[in-house]
């Protein structure tokens, strides 16, 4: 099967998995990435595109009523284009860098698109509900929960869509634009798996601390620090 | 009725939100209870409104309310506004309860202690995160269920004491390991570009934390991402 129409299927299943509460958050980036890497041939560097997409939103809890980015769908872009362009890149190290940044830049848009696209959706979806209402009120129960089912389908769609686009699109602008102009210079993604992870820690750090758990965070992290002087830095 | 749970929140919207799902969750039961159309229709419209809880602590609510519908059908004296007032009493109680135990602990410290293992390439981390949550998420989906409709109302007091308990063991847990995580992230960036790259670090933390009192998460992320980006630039 070709393989961005393989991921775009497991973004739609991912979907499902995060919009309907099933949630038993395999569509977390974390996870979502890793199968996708699975998916690709490439489990190793799904792990590391998905994990990295996951520790910059690591904090970012969403309590009912707040916006929800669409991270599930957003982690398969990520790993995706990952793991595509890079095969197109060759051996390239210095590539990399290149293909993680705008991969990430893809990504971080997919979830904001997602997040806008989801709100349009919970209020346009009121009149069909109120329909299955209706229904429901003249005895029909099943037309009801056949509505109430069928929303899956939006999702799945949504998902499914949202990842053919973003991934034929993204890998076409990575490979014929962003790799030949070799911007930007940023070398292996080293540096940038480095201090992309400080975005997570700051959103914890947020977290932990209104949360007054201050003494829990700065056992853990002066522990660490000291085991790590310990071992000769 | 216990897969009809799992897909509560399909239908959610601005206007009714959990609503209908929380009707598809009940259907089997309402079919089961009324003896005539009539019934049915006035079961039915019981249930055709707002809905709002946590996701996974409906099961909760839907074992309750299976419980208080089932002895009220054998004769009890249960008046139907006393299970309305039971189901949004429950509702608002269960869903700050449920949204503070699995939304602020323990996703993120599950999600923190898979990150660090995929941090030095351990699929471990996926793997340990899917356990760890599941674990106490089916126990109280479909346990939930379970416990609602043996105990009735009473089981909404000792769920949310428990939630309280294991919260706060729980709580203490998350900040520690973020604390690990900070620090693993920290000795990282030392090691590979000395006080600079941790500096920038440092100096990351600080604008995520200043953004956030005024943009959104999205807007936040990606202005840090940008400039991280162009300080790798420059380096």
């Amino acid at each position: 099967m070709n393989p961005i129409i393989a991921t775009s299927l497991l973004g739609g299943i991912l979907a499902v998995d995060y919009r309907s509460s099933l949630r038993l958050m395999v569509s977390q980036p974390l996870c979502g990435g890793t199968l996708t890497g699975l998916i690709l041939g490439a489990p190793l560097e799904g792990l590391l595109a998905g994990s990295l997409l996951q520790i910059i939103f690591l904090g970012n809890i969403t309590v009912r009523g707040e916006r929800v980015l669409a991270l599930p769908v957003a982690g398969v872009a990520m790993a995706a284009l990952y793991i595509l362009c890079g095969r197109e890149a060759g051996g390239d190290v210095s590539a990399r860098g290149v293909i993680l940044f705008w991969s990430l830049l893809f990504a971080i848009f997919t979830a904001g698109v997602g997040q806008v696209a989801y709100r349009v959706w919970e209020n346009r979806s009121n009149v069909l509900v109120e329909k299955a209402f209706e229904f429901a009120r003249r005895g029909r129960l099943r037309l009801a929960s056949t509505i109430h089912l069928s929303m899956l389908l939006v999702h799945f769609i949504y998902g499914c869509a949202a990842l053919l686009l973003v991934i034929s699109l993204g890998r076409a602008f990575i490979v014929s634009v962003a790799l030949r102009a070799g911007f930007p210079a940023a070398g292996s993604p080293g540096v940038f798996l480095i201090l992309l992870p400080f975005l997570g820690v700051g959103s914890l750090v947020r977290l932990h601390l209104a949360k007054s758990q201050a003494f829990w965070f700065g056992a853990g992290f002066l522990l660490t620090v000291v085991l790590f002087l310990f071992n000769g830095g | 009725m216990i897969w009809r749970l799992f897909f509560i929140q399909n239908s959610r919207n601005a206007r009714t939100l959990d609503g209908l799902g929380f009707l598809h969750v009940l259907t089997p039961l309402l079919r089961e209870l009324a003896d005539s159309e009539e019934e049915l229709d006035r079961l039915t419209r019981r249930y055709t409104k707002y809905f709002n809880a946590n996701p996974i602590l409906a099961s909760y609510i839907a074992g309750v309310l299976t419980n208080l519908e089932i002895r009220k059908k054998a004769g009890g004296d249960i008046p139907a506004a006393h299970i309305e007032r039971v189901k949004s009493t429950l509702s608002s109680v269960l869903t700050a309860r449920g949204d503070d135990f699995f939304e602020i602990v323990l996703i993120p410290l599950a999600l923190t202690i898979g990150c660090i293992f995929a941090m030095y390439n351990s699929y471990l981390g996926p793997i340990f995160f899917l356990f760890f949550y599941n674990f106490y998420h089916l126990r109280s989906r479909i346990g939930g269920y379970r416990a609602g409709v043996m105990g009735g109302e009473e089981i909404g007091r000792d769920l949310t004491t428990r939630l309280f308990r294991e919260r706060k063991v729980l709580g203490g847990c998350a900040a520690f390991v973020s604390g690990v995580f900070a620090a693993l992230v920290f000795t990282r960036a030392w090691s590979f570009g000395g006080p600079r790259l941790a500096g920038w670090g440092i100096v990351a933390i600080a604008a995520l934390l200043g953004l956030r009192k005024r943009f959104s998460v999205f807007w936040t992320v990606l202005i840090v991402f940008l400039a991280t980006a162009l300080f790798v630039l420059i380096w």
